[in-house]
């Protein structure tokens, strides 16, 4: 059996106070670009007047130029 | 002991010219590794004492590996034992410039095949002028998708002016938020008399500090998100006044953020839960 060659110490935990944050801020980004991307796939280089989401149809409309 | 802890997943990628060494932050003494900022003492098992005193004077990575197999151990032990000084921040690595493009080329090979690294962590003094550095740095990658998604949406039809404006100030209120969130974290653990470390590992920023009471590390996680939820959440509110509301929304998202780093499984949240978790098992 594999044994390990370190125990730590118990009054010191290496994995607190992350800050998630960045994490989904990235993921926000992301998803920002995603529709970018999609208007620029959608309506071509002219792009698009407005992106709007409708919930209660859970679509996203994208209106081209 | 068997390996219980997954430390070996906290392992950075490591070409076998990389030279490795142990950081000023560590002390090996009589079968003791120390963090001396955090006042922490962990038993290091034969023959785990050779490893560490070859990586106190600094060795190659080819070196480490004949040292490793020299003493019969197994690829997993050493990864986890490098693994667990990656975690704790006090693993430098040193690479030749040359070298990164192989390493990034090997490592995104290894992706494709669903092998992942941790990134290598990088660890200072918790002081409110490091932590500046510490947030440029994890939030790198963030700043780099915003431009890269600016452009995109500039592409797509919106106007620049408009597009830079919301950009600029998305990351501004973010990287506030995110210092206000982290400072007071740092206050709250210099006032209880302890030595916090500001550790950054990728795109995660942490404060390293030996075990708080239980109370006092509830009090720790809970105002840290809330330092952070309440400055976002001020901008937001002056720029609803203003009025600009697009500029309102975009700072109560980054309050949002925040906000989340109160769920249970991640983060701050996570901390509230061991901590109770500790209380509740005592």
């Amino acid at each position: 059996m594999q044994t390990s060659l370190i125990v730590p110490s118990q009054l010191t935990d290496y994995s607190t106070k992350e800050a998630g944050p960045i994490i989904v801020a990235l993921a926000f980004v992301i998803a920002l670009g995603g529709v970018a991307a999609a208007a620029i796939i959608l309506c071509g280089w002219r792009g698009a007047k407005s992106v709007g989401v409708n919930l209660s149809q859970r679509r996203v409309e994208i209106v081209c130029r | 002991m068997p390996l219980a802890t997954p430390f070996g997943r906290y392992c950075p990628y490591l070409l076998g010219s990389d030279y490795v060494s142990l950081s000023g932050n560590a002390r090996l003494e009589s079968g003791l590794l120390r963090d001396i900022a955090l006042g922490a003492t962990h038993t290091v098992v034969e023959p785990g004492t050779h490893i560490l005193a070859a990586l106190r004077d600094g060795i190659t990575v080819a070196e480490l590996d004949t040292l490793a197999a020299r003493h019969g151990l197994l690829n997993g032990q050493l990864a986890e034992l490098l693994g667990f000084l990656n975690l704790a921040g006090i693993l430098l690595r040193r690479r030749t410039l040359y070298r990164w493009p192989e390493a990034i080329l090997r490592q995104t090979w290894h992706l494709c095949l669903n092998i992942r690294y941790a990134p290598l962590a990088w660890r200072q003094p918790a002081t409110y002028t490091s932590l500046i550095h510490a947030i440029f740095r994890a939030t790198s990658l963030v700043a780099i998708a915003t431009i890269i998604v600016s452009l995109l949406i500039i592409v797509a039809g919106m106007p620049t002016f408009v597009v830079i404006s919301h950009s600029l100030f998305g990351v501004i209120v973010f990287m506030g938020s995110l210092y206000a969130h982290e400072a007071t974290h740092m206050f709250i653990i210099k006032r209880h008399g302890h030595t916090p470390a500001m550790l950054q590992r990728g795109l995660r920023l942490g404060i390293l500090h030996t075990t708080l009471p239980t109370r006092n590390e509830v009090i720790c996680s809970i105002a840290g998100p809330l330092a952070g939820i309440s400055s976002a959440l001020s901008v937001s509110v002056a720029a609803f006044a203003i009025p600009y509301p697009t500029h309102g929304l975009l700072a109560l998202i980054v309050s949002g953020f925040h906000a989340l780093s109160l769920l249970p499984w991640y983060g701050d949240g996570a901390s509230i839960r061991h901590a109770l978790q500790r209380r509740s098992t005592l």
